[in-house]
């Protein structure tokens, strides 16, 4: 029994600190997979259920280990069973418990699920860690909760998650039984708590209340504008300096790989992880009372870092952030920047500014006659225009964020050699070109005609160009054509040497020192012409004449 | 023995004195004192009132952040300072009424008067600091005059300045000081004795010194300030191309018998700070002496040198450049070769020139300028290079205000004017941000 406690009580310990963890940086993946709402090692968790008990409530939940260590430190004397397996309840408990399951699923199913996840245990504990205020207040009340009353009272009357579990669990076979001593007294459950533990009501973590800096600087914040273009005369000293307003944006800024926007609202749990670990810290909490603490983007503090490798995809568990593979932040479009003529200093002022255009990092702000012009169709909405506006009380360039994300894949050198191998090896072609990632002739053929073929229609210019067999005539046709980049199923060690002396990339399937004919009896004919000449120019006149072309 | 022998010999013997003094308290009365030509003993060290001590560390952010409503200056620090440096003979005191937020003068005068030393014991050196357009006009700079004697408490000014001129090119010389009849009426004031020397301070276009070098038959300069140290000696223009050598600045003025002020001996202190490489070349010739020491021996060198000033915001340096001068040991050859190894080796980390002079402050969109120009130059001038989080780290220790970092230039270059050392301000802040931005992202990257 003891060596029992003792696994559990490690377990939860290892569960907590990875947890924890995970808002400090460091994202364990099992950390974040263990959530609610994500899969594997939750359905694992799920199908042990009805053997083990509330293992979840017990050894996984951040808020049920805490209460359990709150409990042991105020009622260390007290005999009372302080894990909330199957024990007796009362009938208001029953009712409250079910209420709060109700409730939590009405509000989740019908839009409103940022306020119904606040009663989950992941969620308070996420926005109570990033420092959230309701968050940070709700979680105060589960803890002095667990302080005051004996027994986890917010799992067994409230947690909407406990109360699915403790379904699950009602056969549970290693359930702790209530004896046939039992006097159903009550009292290892009642919450009435004795004079003694009302001396500790003071467990409320004291450091929250000093981390509201966001909402007093706002409060304190004055209509300032920061250019006050006053002549020096002087020297040293400070201009005084306010943060922006937060301009009202026709949609928010979700993080870049959010899936669309409604879905987001439904998937996203409010857990806080994204948010505690976005590295422009430009992630905030939202306050509206239909995404209550899910993230959007707040550009006051920062802005989404462009090369960022999406610290907030990475650790999203509810897979409302996706990480996209192969794509960069740079690739996601999460929004784009609006201009507002009347509230830039170039207009209010009659100065040059040039800070939006410069921080710019995809160049997608174009200073022309003094005022900023955005490319919409290279902005990634990523808010560094924003952050350093020095328009006030309100910035004059914003972002408005994309209901759905646009995700423009960069093109993949490796994946377009791929599919032009197989239409080789297919029959398909016997040499294909393409330009820009994207397949711009095909030419069917023996020998080298093919290629004669596209370099007539100027498609080897600057252009990838696939062949199944490239020798040194081939490889003089590809010069002379100005290729980019040559890839064969088969090519000479002679023609890779040329390729290469003249900077065209060459690689191949396979390499051979020399290119025979079809028959495997001697050197190949078009080989044979070329011998002996060096200038790719040359060559390609000896072919042609060879050929009668 | 010959005569060099002996010299040198003798100095040597000297140099074991001052070794001796910059470890323990200085001796009073061995400072090394220079003869004014136009009368009078001026001390070696000069007291350069631009950079005074701050409460709280001396951060001028902590104090504006915290909200202090004085001028910041930490007035009792001072009169202990200035206390000290008379008590050992220190006799030379610089002021603006544009340093320290124009707090300067009215601290020195105050730190003065409580010295309990008489008004002859001292001189005073302050300057015409008529900057912004609206000062130009002459009945202005009368005033600005009038409120220099009466926050120094006295009646006449020992050295009087016209205030770097040749920053912003010629037009604002003649502006400043030719077309309002300025210089004209500072002769006039000479000539009532109200003030007593006449000189100019100088940086920048070259077009204003040649002026007043050409105008000296008239106007009887009584002495020059420039920029001078052992960077600035051969190198200033290699720096800049808008600046003049010293050592062709300190020979032009010494062929016309003008006594030579200097400032910027450290470089705002960029000499000072350890830097590997100037330690580098320096040590092995002595290795007890700090890079300071180092620098004010140069400048100390050259015999038409009248008063070094440097700005000395902590006591430390107010006793080790007292220990220093007490009195000074010239370079050697040799020394001086060294030096010049070390200004190369200086160069070659491309550092951008900013000596925290604040002139370009405040910028009217609120960056804190100097202090991110020389957080830049922190991390060029470590032994080894820091990681991306460590600088990232000191960014956010140097300028703990996001609104002050150096994405939020506008571009609108109101600050380069103001730049004694021409530096392109808003080019290099691009140029560091587009350094720290590289370096979130790597970090974002990983």
């Amino acid at each position: 029994m003891k060596a029992k406690k003792i696994l559990k009580a490690l377990v939860a310990a290892a569960m907590l600190t990875a947890v924890t963890a995970a808002f400090f940086g460091a994202p364990t993946s099992l950390a974040c997979r263990i959530q609610p709402a994500a899969t594997v090692t939750f359905l694992v968790v799920l199908l042990l259920t009805p053997f083990a008990g509330r293992l979840f409530c017990e050894c996984f939940c951040p808020l049920g280990i805490i209460q359990s260590f709150v409990n042991w430190i105020f009622h260390s004397k007290t005999k009372v069973r302080r894990v909330c397996t199957r024990l007796p309840e009362s009938r208001q408990q029953r009712i409250v418990r079910w209420t709060s399951l109700v409730v939590a699923g009405v509000l989740i199913g019908s839009g409103l699920g940022a306020i119904g996840w606040l009663l989950t245990p992941y969620s308070i504990y996420g926005k109570a860690l990033t420092l959230f205020v309701p968050g940070v207040a709700i979680f105060a009340l589960v803890v002095a909760l667990a302080a005051i009353g004996k027994g986890r009272i917010w799992c067994n009357w409230i947690c909407p998650v406990g109360t699915l579990f403790n379904i699950l669990s009602k056969k549970c076979v290693c359930a702790h039984k209530v004896g046939p001593g039992c006097s159903n007294c009550k009292a290892c459950f009642t919450s009435m708590s004795t004079p003694k533990s009302q001396n500790h009501q003071t467990t409320e973590p004291s450091n929250h209340q000093t981390s509201f800096t966001r909402r007093d600087t706002l409060k304190g914040m004055t209509a300032l504008a920061a250019a006050e273009a006053v002549e020096k005369t002087t020297d040293g000293g400070y201009a005084s300096v306010s943060l922006p307003g937060v301009p009202t944006r026709p949609a928010q800024v979700l993080p870049p790989g959010s899936v669309d926007r409604r879905e987001f609202n439904i998937k996203c749990v409010a857990c806080g992880l994204c948010i505690a670990n976005c590295r422009g810290g430009c992630l905030k909490p939202s306050v509206s009372l239909k995404r209550l603490g899910q993230p959007e983007m707040d550009f006051r503090h920062g802005y989404c870092l462009s090369g960022c490798a999406q610290q907030c995809a990475k650790v999203c568990p509810a897979g409302a952030i996706r990480l996209l593979d192969g794509v960069a932040r740079k690739d996601i479009h999460a929004g784009h920047a609006i201009w507002k003529r009347d509230l830039c200093i170039r207009e209010t002022e009659d100065v040059e500014c040039t800070a939006c255009s410069r921080k710019c990092p995809v160049d997608a702000i174009h200073i022309v006659e003094g005022f900023p012009v955005i490319d919409k169709g290279a902005c990634i909405g990523c808010g560094a225009c924003e952050h350093v506006c020095p328009a006030r009380p309100m910035p004059a360039i914003f972002v408005k964020g994309f209901d759905s994300q646009r995700v423009v894949r960069p093109f993949n050198e490796k994946d377009l050699v791929a599919e032009m191998v197989s239409l080789l090896s297919r029959g398909e072609a016997s040499c294909v070109s393409a330009k820009d990632g994207v397949i711009v002739g095909k030419a069917t053929g023996k020998g080298i005609s093919p290629l004669f073929g596209l370099l007539s229609e100027g498609k080897l210019t600057h252009a990838l160009v696939a062949d199944k067999v490239i020798g040194r005539a081939a490889a003089a046709i590809c010069i002379v054509g100005n290729a980019k980049k040559v890839h064969a199923l088969l090519m000479g060690a002679d023609a890779l040497t040329l390729l290469k002396t003249h900077g065209v990339e060459a690689s191949a399937e396979k390499t051979v020192p020399k290119i025979l004919n079809r028959d495997l009896t001697d050197g190949c004919p078009m080989e044979q012409t070329v011998d002996g000449i060096d200038d790719p120019a040359e060559m390609v006149k000896a072919l042609k004449s060879r050929l009668g072309i | 023995m010959n005569r060099r022998t002996f010299i040198k010999s003798a100095f040597v013997g000297i140099g074991a004195v001052a070794a001796d003094s910059a470890h323990g308290q200085t001796t009073k009365g061995t400072m090394t004192l220079r003869e004014n030509p136009r009368g009078g003993k001026v001390s070696l060290l000069g007291y350069g009132a631009m950079r005074l001590p701050t409460v709280d560390g001396g951060h001028a952010n902590n104090w504006v952040k915290a909200g202090y409503s004085g001028s910041g200056i930490d007035q009792k620090m001072l009169d202990a300072q200035v206390k000290y440096l008379l008590d050992h003979g220190v006799n030379y005191f610089d002021t603006s009424p544009a340093y320290c937020r124009g707090e300067s003068e009215a601290c020195m005068g105050q730190a003065l008067a409580a010295s309990g030393y008489a008004r002859c014991d001292y001189l005073i050196a302050t300057k015409l600091s008529n900057f912004a357009p609206q000062q130009y006009p002459l009945e202005k700079c009368k005033e600005m005059f009038e409120n220099s004697l009466k926050c120094l408490r006295t009646d006449y000014i020992d050295n009087y300045l016209l205030h770097a001129i040749g920053n912003g090119g010629f037009e604002t010389f003649s502006k400043r000081y030719l077309e309002n009849g300025a210089l004209d009426w500072c002769a006039e004031l000479r000539a009532a004795g109200r003030i007593r020397n006449l000189g100019f301070s100088f940086h920048g276009d070259p077009k204003a010194f040649e002026w007043c070098m050409d105008h000296h038959d008239k106007y009887k300069w009584d002495f020059c300030q420039i920029q001078m140290n052992y960077v600035d000696w051969l190198h200033a223009k290699e720096v800049n191309d808008r600046n003049l050598n010293a050592k062709y600045l300190y020979e032009r003025l010494t062929a016309l018998k003008i006594p030579v002020v200097i400032m910027e001996p450290l470089l705002g202190g960029r000499l000072a700070r350890y830097n590997y490489a100037l330690a580098k070349e320096l040590t092995p010739l002595d290795p007890e002496a700090s890079l300071a020491k180092w620098a004010l021996r140069f400048c100390g060198t050259y015999p038409n040198v009248m008063t070094i000033l440097s700005g000395m915001t902590r006591t430390e340096f107010v006793e080790e450049n007292v220990g220093v001068c007490s009195p000074l040991k010239p370079c050697s050859d040799e020394e001086l070769a060294a030096l010049e190894r070390a200004a190369q080796a200086l160069l070659k980390l491309n550092t951008i020139p900013c000596n925290d002079c604040k002139y370009c402050m405040p910028c009217p969109y609120g960056l804190d300028i100097p202090a991110i120009l020389t957080f830049r130059n922190q991390v060029l001038t470590a032994k080894t290079s820091p990681t991306t989080r460590e600088v990232l780290k000191m960014y956010a220790k140097a300028i703990p205000e996001e609104l002050r970092h150096a994405d939020h230039c506008t571009g609108c270059g109101r600050c380069n004017p103001h730049c004694p050392q021409s530096i392109d301000i808003p080019k290099e802040l691009a140029m560091i941000d587009a350094w720290i931005d590289t370096l979130k992202n790597e970090e974002a990257a990983r």
